[in-house]
């Protein structure tokens, strides 16, 4: 198996867990509301469900986003100049992907220890936070993965042609 | 070099790797970094920038945006698109222009289940613009009522847009999805009357064609098929307007409730439900992306006091209320030729938020005129968005028919922000009467 292909499937596989963490989100707000209006016995820590499963449906489908190079852009360029000077924009555009994401890793591990070290947790359920900053950390690093392949492929499209 | 100097240089930086396809969340992102490293040093930066993916990523508030997207993708799976248009077909059977009347009408009744208005131009114009070429209506109408009508997607609650704008402007959800209610009803009748006078014009006096009348269904069978989007946006939207449910509850029963809908009527399969998920958090997660990024560059504008030279200086030209709010809405729709919606929102909203609430304008009034002026972007060229959704869609029309389409569809909203100028209260009255 080449390396696209396992971060072919390890992108499709984050966004697997992240559709997984939008349906626990979902089921557990909506048995909230039915428990604590025909119950009157809320799910305890429903909030920080929510709050921990946004932050996963938030992330994980990043790197396939990255890989599939489908990020929002303006691209209105595209009609004034030439094709080579697009194939430079995207190359650009792909470098400076990779040095935002990797400002955003490179600071993201400093929080995450600090989490692991002082032992914070979310406030209802008890949970370590220092998990949520890992996986922050791994997608973000995934991402700079995904988006590096496809600056490779980039470069070699242009090669075969 | 002074902080606001170092602003306008971000400021100008910002615009010109946008311009250069720099992806908007990485150009938002670096400029707001390295903006804000030259104003306090990479310490400063480094401790600034490592709280927010976490902080912004788990915000609760955030929770409706994927909620909701999820409820819309369910939504347009199940095709409720068609019948909607049905339905509106048997409401406005014998006017003139009818099916474009009620192509306008399942616009707005699917933008009540569906935040985003390029999925509502797509899904409705897969389903109309067929049905109205088949009626010999002119291209143009056809192209144009639907370009317009997708723009009710995000005006018309649950609006993605707004739950965006309600993030960065740490405003209620609740308030401005009942806030943008009656402007989205007004519109969709603004719109309803531009299709009618539009079609008298292209058409001169000639009668409906008679494709167009051909209708057995009555109004309460046609309605009937369109239960379940009523009960969605009656449950959803008068949960939160009640006090029921919180935004984010709403939504998530929203989501629920259209995938069992879809499941028990046979709309669509499981499968096809896995499919919305996957869709929805590929969808998400490139906002949030753009939300966090956006964050960053807030920090950073701030930081500079751009907003507040910004202030001073309107307040020196002795520009009044009004004045600033039509600066303001030129300025949107001159950027809306260029920007997409929600990079224009996020880029602007920090320098035009403190200017606008300075002059003592709401903050969810001014979050609804957002919305509009966003959806004027949509529907005028050279960026388009909508036009170019029916382009790929309605090969049939050319992008020609679908400029010159549109254009008369762009006098209902600046009519709209016309008369929420003159009466604030049709967007803040219902707000203030919620629970």
């Amino acid at each position: 198996m080449t390396l696209e292909r396992a971060l072919a499937h390890t992108a499709r596989a984050c966004t697997a867990l992240g559709a997984l963490a939008l349906a626990v989100m979902m089921f557990a707000t909506n048995y909230d509301v039915v428990a604590r209006s025909v119950f009157r016995a809320p799910l305890y820590g429903a909030v920080d469900i929510v709050e921990m499963m946004v932050l996963c449906s938030a992330f994980l489908g990043l790197p396939e986003i990255c890989l599939r190079d489908e990020q929002i852009r303006v691209d209105i360029v595209d009609s004034f100049v030439p094709p080579q000077v697009i194939a430079a924009l995207k190359v650009l555009a792909l470098l400076a992907t990779i040095l935002f994401l990797g400002i955003l890793a490179a600071n993201v591990t400093h929080p995450m220890v600090d989490s692991w070290r002082f032992g914070d947790i979310k406030p209802d359920t008890g949970f370590p936070t220092y998990p949520l900053y890992a996986l922050t950390l791994f997608t973000l690093i995934a991402s700079v993965a995904a988006t590096a392949v496809v600056l490779i492929r980039t470069f070699r499209g242009r090669d075969a042609s | 070099m002074t902080a606001t100097t170092i602003g306008v240089l971000g400021l100008f930086s910002l615009v010109v790797l946008i311009l250069l396809r720099i992806p908007v969340a990485v150009a938002l992102g670096l400029v707001g970094f390295f903006g804000y490293a030259a104003l306090d040093g990479f310490a400063r930066a480094n401790l600034m920038i490592s709280g927010v993916p976490v902080e912004f990523g788990s915000t609760y508030t955030l929770s409706v945006v994927p909620l909701f997207t999820l409820m819309g993708a369910v939504a347009a799976s199940a095709g409720l698109s068609s019948d909607l248009f049905q339905a509106g077909r048997v409401l406005f059977r014998g006017a003139r222009g009818s099916l474009a009347i009620a192509s306008i009408f399942a616009s707005a009744m699917f933008g009540a289940v569906c935040g985003s208005s390029v999925a509502t131009a797509l899904t409705m114009s897969k389903v109309s613009i067929p049905e109205m070429l088949r009626a010999k209506y002119p291209p143009a109408l056809a192209a144009g009522a639907v370009a317009a009508g997708g723009t009710l997607g995000i005006l018309i609650p649950p609006s993605l847009i707004l739950m965006i704008y309600a993030i960065i402007a740490q405003q209620s959800v609740a308030k401005l999805f009942m806030a943008a209610l009656i402007p989205g009803i007004i519109l969709t009748v603004l719109y309803s009357i531009t299709a009618l006078i539009y079609y008298r014009w292209l058409t001169g006096n000639a009668p409906e064609p008679e494709y167009a009348q051909r209708q057995s269904e009555t109004m309460v069978r046609s309605f009937a098929r369109i239960w379940h989007v009523i009960v969605l946006f009656g449950v959803t939207l008068g949960g939160i307007y009640a006090g029921w449910f919180t935004p984010t509850e709403a939504a998530a029963i929203g989501a629920l409730g259209a995938i069992l809908l879809g499941l028990v009527l046979g709309r669509h399969k499981v499968s096809d439900t896995f499919t919305c998920f996957f869709e929805t958090i590929l969808l998400v997660s490139s906002l949030v992306f753009i939300v966090i990024a956006s964050a960053v560059f807030s920090y950073f504008v701030v930081q500079t006091g751009v907003s507040n030279q910004l202030i001073g200086a309107v307040k020196g030209i002795g520009l009044d209320s009004l004045g600033v709010i039509v600066a303001v809405c030129v300025l949107y729709i001159v950027l809306g030729a260029f920007l997409e919606g929600i990079g224009m929102l996020l880029i602007t909203v920090p320098i035009t938020l403190p200017l606008v609430l300075s002059y003592g304008y709401d903050p969810v009034w001014f979050g609804v005129l957002l919305v509009i002026l966003i959806e004027l972007g949509l529907i005028h060229p050279p960026m388009g968005m909508n036009l170019f959704a029916i382009n790929a869609v309605s090969k049939e029309i050319n992008i020609i028919d679908i400029y010159k389409g549109s254009a008369p569809f762009l006098i209902a909203p600046i009519l709209l922000i016309v008369l929420m100028i003159m009466f604030p209260q049709i967007v803040l009255w219902l707000p203030a009467q919620m629970n």
